[in-house]
């Protein structure tokens, strides 16, 4: 029935007896024609452009069932998601909404979520400590599994040990190997000082100071290929999200690039004046450097082979992480914590004197670690002062304003938030990471875990 | 060359080379400076090397193919790790530089970041610690020091002779005491060092005073009008002369002068004689 009405609507405005033949055929039209074995007959005439229009409208109706077919299937995976979340029986149409905008701002690298202000008190008595005797001396770097089962930790005895963190216990050590274990017994000799694991946790990167990469797979813990190359002690370690590319910054000025589909090296990147002492990256393909005492920070753009040079701090950069695509934090030796804009070459925001003055010596602690819930506002920094304080940043990223402080004792080696933004991490220890200008005998080389609750807004 | 001995080597050579390399060398194609470390022999790849050599754009794709089709695995794979798996690829398909790449590097405001090259090895001449250069001075020649005035040099450190003289009475004291034959010999050596240098200062201090008499002799003459009195040099000889004697006589060693003034003339006068050598 459906064939005549449009046939008519048509037919109203063709002119009669025209030939049909120099119209040409869409694409999805020449598909279907090819797939299906019999060839309708046409015949010239009127009947002829009407054939044509209704089959090309069909064409695009399947098109557009299929892309409803797939958008309805997206839609009730969100459902069962947000279900699963809420224990709820009716799923709100504005919250589907909602997690559809966020996940394509997420993918463009553009989302935003204003969520430091919910976030409680921190109640102490959660508050968890990690022990054991394969790390007795100080925590130097941490980093936690993409689904926030597991955690992985190093130290300054050359060890690295897999917590889980669901019974938090520990599940596996990778010990430190010298010149008498066999040469097929795979470990650090020196120092660890950068970890990081893909984002979908199938490699683990470590980093030592004797110029190794070493890659490890983390479900089993087993080596899987050490990349030579660096020709200084590697500092810092991270993985592009979503991909299998390493980048690895080192005390050799240059940050080095490394495929782990092929386990191959990619390429450096020249340009530091001083040795790089952290580095970070998100989903693009740039990553961010601290450059130590040349002050400056430099985003390398890989692609393009150029980077942004930002200036700012007085003294050492120590280290530095994205808090989104556009914006990101540093801490250095001059106490200063500072926000940064890509589209600034000094900081947006400075903070002087984050945590205080040190009594002994008149000059502000150095802050020795920052972490950046990603996509959000809240900041956590740590330093030697007792506190690992909590910031929020406020109007834009231009303003910082302390939120919460939680007292620990001794030196925050290493802070990192979980993916789900529940906990907290930080890495203790009795001196610095980098070395021993002060020693706290009263504090423990442990691994402190910190529950953060979110108000519940209805 | 075995090539156990090659496989051995590589690593060390590549960085040797590249140690080189950073050395304060000029800024060259970073592929250059890659090829440069590897292992394997010179007439295995001429067209890749030319072409890194010569920086010729127009390389013809297939004869790097079958260059390095003619390549051991081993030797490709050497030949990837050291130059990276990026320009590996790029070599492999002929595609010299990504569209992607920015060669132009102006920013919309100077409150923007920065932007330079990521591939560079150029040392930025804003260093981070400033050491201030050190600007040394020659006072010969030097405007700012002015002209040497010999006499206000004099005065003006004279101070340094009085402490000589007290370091001589000091290291006299040492000479008594000291027992090593090494140091007496030093010590020794420097007070005979300082008493000539003050025997010279001495000397000096009574030619200015000489000076500085004749000097107002004549001012005395001009002022009381009469005409002004210069000593010839015949006089001043003279005139020491007769110092000299005074002064021996005084000290008694006139004789002991006198005589060896005669031997010495006669010795000089002996030379004018005819001699009996033939």
């Amino acid at each position: 029935m459906s064939f005549f009405i449009r046939k008519n609507q048509r037919g109203a405005k063709r002119s009669n007896g025209a030939a049909v033949t120099g119209r040409p055929k869409t694409y999805k039209e020449k598909k279907r024609l090819a797939h299906d074995d019999e060839i309708s007959s046409h015949s010239e005439g009127e009947n002829d452009d009407s054939r044509v229009y209704t089959e090309s409208e069909e064409d695009e109706e399947t098109v557009q069932e299929k892309r409803l077919r797939l958008t309805k299937e997206y839609i009730q995976e969100i459902e069962n998601q947000e279900r699963m979340r809420r224990e709820e029986q009716d799923i709100d149409k504005s919250v589907i909404a909602h997690r559809l905008k966020e996940d394509l701002l997420e993918q463009s690298g553009r989302l935003r979520r204003t969520v430091a202000d919910s976030y409680e008190k921190i109640d102490e008595a959660l508050i968890r400590h990690l022990h054991c005797k394969d790390h007795k001396q100080p925590i130097t770097c941490l980093t936690i599994s993409p689904d926030c089962q597991s955690l992985f930790t190093a130290s300054k005895d050359c060890t690295i040990v897999k917590w889980c963190l669901v019974d938090f216990k520990k599940s596996a050590v990778i010990k430190r190997v010298d010149k008498k274990t066999s040469s097929e017994v795979k470990g650090h000799k020196s120092v660890v000082q950068s970890l990081s694991i893909s984002s979908d946790g199938k490699f683990l990167a470590s980093g030592d100071l004797d110029n190794q990469i070493h890659i490890w797979d983390p479900i089993t813990m087993k080596w899987m290929h050490t990349f030579r190359g660096h020709r200084a002690g590697i500092t810092g370690l991270v993985f592009r999200r979503g991909t299998h590319t390493l980048y690895s910054a080192s005390m050799d000025r240059t940050v080095k690039i490394w495929n782990l589909d092929e386990m191959s090296y990619v390429e450096t990147l020249l340009g530091h004046q001083d040795a790089i002492t952290s580095i970070d990256a998100l989903n693009k393909e740039r990553a961010i450097t601290a450059g130590g005492r040349d002050n400056s920070l430099r985003v390398w753009k890989i692609p393009e082979e150029s980077q942004l040079i930002f200036n700012g701090h007085q003294g050492s950069i120590d280290c530095v992480r994205l808090i989104n695509e556009d914006h990101f934090v540093s801490c250095g030796d001059d106490g200063m914590l500072s926000l940064w804009g890509s589209q600034k070459k000094k900081p947006l925001c400075s903070v002087a004197g984050a945590h205080g003055m040190d009594a002994s010596n008149n000059q502000a602690f150095w802050i020795s670690s920052v972490a950046a819930l990603t996509n959000t506002d809240l900041i956590a920094s740590g330093s030697q002062d007792g506190f690992i304080r909590l910031w929020k940043c406020g109007d834009n990223f231009r303003t910082l304003t302390p939120l919460l402080s939680v007292p620990i004792c001794g030196f925050v080696n290493s802070l990192a938030f979980s993916s789900d933004g529940k906990m907290l991490i930080a890495g203790l220890g009795q001196e610095h990471r980098l070395g021993r200008w002060w020693r706290n005998g009263s504090a423990k080389n442990e691994i402190v875990i910190i529950p953060l609750k979110q108000r519940e807004t209805s | 060359m075995s090539k156990k001995w090659q496989v051995k080597n590589i690593v060390e050579e590549a960085s040797d080379i590249e140690e080189t390399e950073e050395e304060g060398k000029n800024e060259e194609s970073s592929e250059e400076d890659e090829l440069s470390g590897l292992d394997i022999p010179e007439t295995k790849l001429p067209v890749l090397r030319s072409i890194h050599n010569e920086r010729n754009e127009d390389a013809d794709k297939l004869a790097i193919r079958e260059e390095l089709s003619a390549l051991t695995f081993e030797e490709l794979q050497k030949l990837k790790q050291k130059i990276g798996s990026k320009k590996f690829n790029q070599t492999l398909t002929g595609v010299k530089k990504k569209p992607q790449v920015k060669t132009d590097f102006k920013r919309a405001n100077p409150n923007r970041p920065r932007e330079i090259s990521s591939k560079s090895r150029k040392i930025e001449t804003k260093v981070a610690v400033q050491v201030p250069k050190v600007f040394r001075s020659d006072p010969r020649f030097d405007n700012l020091c002015g002209e040497f005035r010999e006499r206000s040099f004099y005065r003006n450190y004279d101070f340094v002779n009085k402490m000589k003289e007290d370091e001589v009475k000091k290291l006299k004291e040492e000479l008594r005491e000291e027992t090593q034959p090494r140091r007496i010999e030093k010590i020794k050596y420097l007070i005979q060092r300082m008493e000539n240098q003050i025997r010279a200062v001495k000397k000096r201090k009574l030619e200015e005073e000489k000076q500085e008499e004749e000097k107002r002799i004549t001012i005395e003459a001009l002022k009381e009008g009469k005409s002004p009195y210069f000593a010839t040099k015949w006089a001043r000889k003279e005139r020491d002369l007769k110092e000299k004697f005074e002064t021996l006589k005084e000290e008694g060693r006139l004789n002991q002068y006198m005589a060896k003034k005669r031997k010495h003339n006669a010795q000089r006068d002996r030379r004018h004689m005819p001699s009996d050598h033939y």
